[in-house]
């Protein structure tokens, strides 16, 4: 049984005054669960739009998907979304975390939307996810006011909340220094195991590739494991 | 100059330019349901106290005025009052009194006091509540020392707290056993009521005697006819029984509660509270167009915030109701704030003595339909003025809005 599996899937944008735009072509990847992924590839080479799909955020033009062996396409809009809320944690490049909000009213957000027992107790969650990614001493500190790995930090408690059992992470360490970003993806493979989720991370930082087991890179749309030569080059 | 200038517009810059912008309108929405509250309570509080004037001075529906007038010689009060009862018995009309309206002479009191002569049915045909003691009775008639009721303003004015301590008032020759406290129908209303039976052995002889000088008591016979008993018809058969008894006696039978009134034209309370409930509604109409600026203005900002709410799971809907709902959390609290004020201003002294001034004693109790009305215009409000930023936010494409 596969968390999620893509079956020769394409993404195409219609534009208006040129010819569609081939964003993704036929893509196939299983992912299964616990599994640790990583994808890299030039910018623009559709590697956002791939891990959106993948989150189900969205949808792909042709192909077959398929989340716990169930076909997405004949999802309804409203399971879709209810499935990324309980299944899928979303860590973004720039953070995307609420400005304004505080740190812990950040991480209990995805509660929000739990519709169970969990949402009454969505601040001490967030606050016990807070202490794991060490910033127990910044609970009610608004998001604006901390530094980007602190900020990143709270992006990665975010997507743990739910216990998610596929994390996507999209050039989780792109606008950190070296040493912070080994220590975030540090953190993300410990909690991630912690918890028993997949771990798709999206790099351009070949040191951080290389900690995944499955290790795949994009190319202008098209997805192939990772070539030996950049295995060989860490 | 500059540094102090300077302090200021920094301050202002500071002043998070939205917020203060939500809360003005929010003002605005506040001060518009409190105008429409107002203008509601004051037209629902201007018809019940034209309704309660009605039922104090005519009476409830269908009330009939029996006048008796020539060629013949005026008939003696006596024998109108006999007649009356006597055609109310056989008609089996619960409810019918003389009115006999007359000066009396009362040392004690500093002022003019007015008397009537009426039977027991005076009271609940006229809706007059009684605050101590009780109304008169049949039995009365057969007591020797005439019996009265009073109103409260002349009990306060010859220092009479309770008719429990028994008190007397002297009114002109004799003395009156006072049994009863009614409710003022004015400020300072000084009146004294008693029995025809009282009226015609104790008082009548000096009122004519005053009457020789222009004065003199005037007798009006009142029935009240459930509407729905044909009433007209049963009110003239009244009219000419009383008239038979007496050569060359015309009696007339005209109905004079509100009712006989429906037909004259709106009422000008209903007007009234249109025209002010339109300018409210208008207010309120501008006050939802800049909610709905700002709303959209604010919400252009946050698509990027519904997009990452939606990646973390929220339906459209759920983005939907929850912009819907700031929108309308908003003016509910603007709403509920503006009756608020209307309700604290209504049980302010103030108010109270605005009323006052108008003739109107007691001020009924704070219309709820008026605050009810006030709390549900708002939330309408909020929902028209949320709708549109709320399509805004559920149109906007969440991809777009995280990926970059
Ligand atoms: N909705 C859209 N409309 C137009 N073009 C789009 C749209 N979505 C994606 N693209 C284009 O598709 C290509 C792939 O986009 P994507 O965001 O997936 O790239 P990426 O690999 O994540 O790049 P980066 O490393 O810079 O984040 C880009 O050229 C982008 O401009
Ligand atoms: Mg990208």
């Amino acid at each position: 049984m596969s968390l999620v599996r893509l079956e020769d899937v394409t993404r195409q944008i219609v534009l208006r005054d040129a010819p569609p735009l081939q964003i993704l072509k036929g893509i196939s990847i299983e992912i299964e669960a616990g599994d640790r992924v990583s994808i890299v590839g030039r910018s623009g080479s559709g590697k956002s739009t791939l891990l959106n799909i993948l989150g189900l955020v969205d949808s792909p033009s042709t192909g077959r998907m398929s989340f716990d062996d169930r076909p997405v396409q004949l999802m309804r809009a409203k399971d879709r979304d209810r499935l990324r809320g309980s299944s899928v944690g979303f860590i973004f490049q720039q953070f995307n975390l609420i400005d304004g909000l505080t740190a812990t009213e950040n991480v209990a957000m995805p509660l929000t939307y739990s519709g169970d027992s969990t949402f009454w107790r969505r601040h001490d969650l967030a606050r016990e996810m807070l202490h794991r990614v060490g910033l127990g001493h910044r609970l009610d500190s608004p998001v604006s006011t901390l530094s980007g790995g602190e900020q990143q930090r709270v992006a990665i408690a975010r997507s743990l909340v739910r216990s998610p059992r596929l994390i996507l992470a999209d050039e989780p360490t792109g606008a950190l220094d070296i040493d912070t970003g080994e220590s975030v993806m540090r953190l993300l493979d410990e909690t991630a195991t912690e918890i028993g989720a997949a771990l798709v991370v999206i790099t351009h930082d070949q040191a951080v590739a290389q900690r995944a087991r499955s290790r795949y890179q994009l190319d202008a749309g098209v997805l192939t494991p990772a070539t030996a030569a950049a295995q060989a080059a860490s | 100059m500059t540094r102090l200038l300077s302090v200021f517009i920094d301050a202002w810059e500071q002043l998070r330019l939205q917020r203060v912008r939500v809360l003005m309108s929010l003002i605005g929405v506040t001060l518009a349901v409190a105008a429409l509250t107002a203008s509601l309570a004051l037209g629902n509080i201007m018809a019940k106290v034209q309704e309660d004037t009605s039922i104090r001075h005519a009476g409830p529906e269908a009330t009939y005025s029996l006048t008796a007038s020539g060629p013949g010689p005026q008939p003696a009060s006596e024998d109108l009052v006999a007649d009356l009862r006597e055609a109310a018995d056989r008609y089996g009309i619960t409810y019918a009194t003389p009115v006999i309206s007359f000066d009396p002479v009362v040392p004690q009191h500093p002022g003019y006091v007015s008397g009537y002569a009426v039977d027991p049915a005076f009271f609940p045909m006229h809706a007059r509540t009684i605050e101590d003691g009780r109304a008169l009775e049949p039995q009365d008639a057969e007591r020797l020392a005439p019996v009265g009721v009073i109103s409260r303003g002349m009990a306060d004015a010859l220092g009479i707290q309770s008719v429990a301590e028994h008190p007397t008032l002297q009114v002109g020759d004799s003395r009156v056993a006072v049994v009863g406290i009614v409710a003022n129908q004015w400020q300072d209303d000084a009146s004294i009521y008693v029995l025809p039976e009282s009226y015609f052995s104790h008082f009548e002889a000096a009122t004519a005697e005053e009457g020789e000088m222009g004065g003199g008591a005037y007798t009006e016979l009142k029935i009240w006819i459930p509407a729905d008993a044909d009433p007209d018809a049963l009110a003239k058969r009244v009219a000419s029984d009383i008239a038979a008894g007496h050569e060359g006696l015309r009696v007339s039978a005209d109905r004079i509660d509100a009712g006989a009134y429906a037909d004259f034209g709106p009422d000008p309370a209903v007007i009234t509270t249109i025209v002010l409930a339109s300018v409210s509604v208008a207010i309120l109409a501008l006050g939802a167009l800049s909610l709905i600026n700002i709303a959209v203005v604010t919400v252009r900002y946050r698509i990027r915030e519904f997009g990452i709410r939606r990646a973390f799971g929220a339906s459209q809907r759920r983005i939907f109701v929850g912009v819907m709902m700031e929108s309308v959390v908003g003016t509910f609290i603007a709403g509920l704030v503006g009756v608020g004020i209307v309700a604290v201003v209504y049980r302010s002294p103030w108010a109270q003595s605005m009323f006052g001034t108008a003739g109107i004693a007691g001020l009924p109790p704070f219309p709820v339909e008026a605050a009810v009305a006030g709390v549900v215009t708002s939330i309408v409000t909020g929902v028209i003025a949320g709708m549109i930023p709320a399509v805004i936010a559920v149109r906007s494409k969440v991809i777009d809005a995280i990926r970059f």
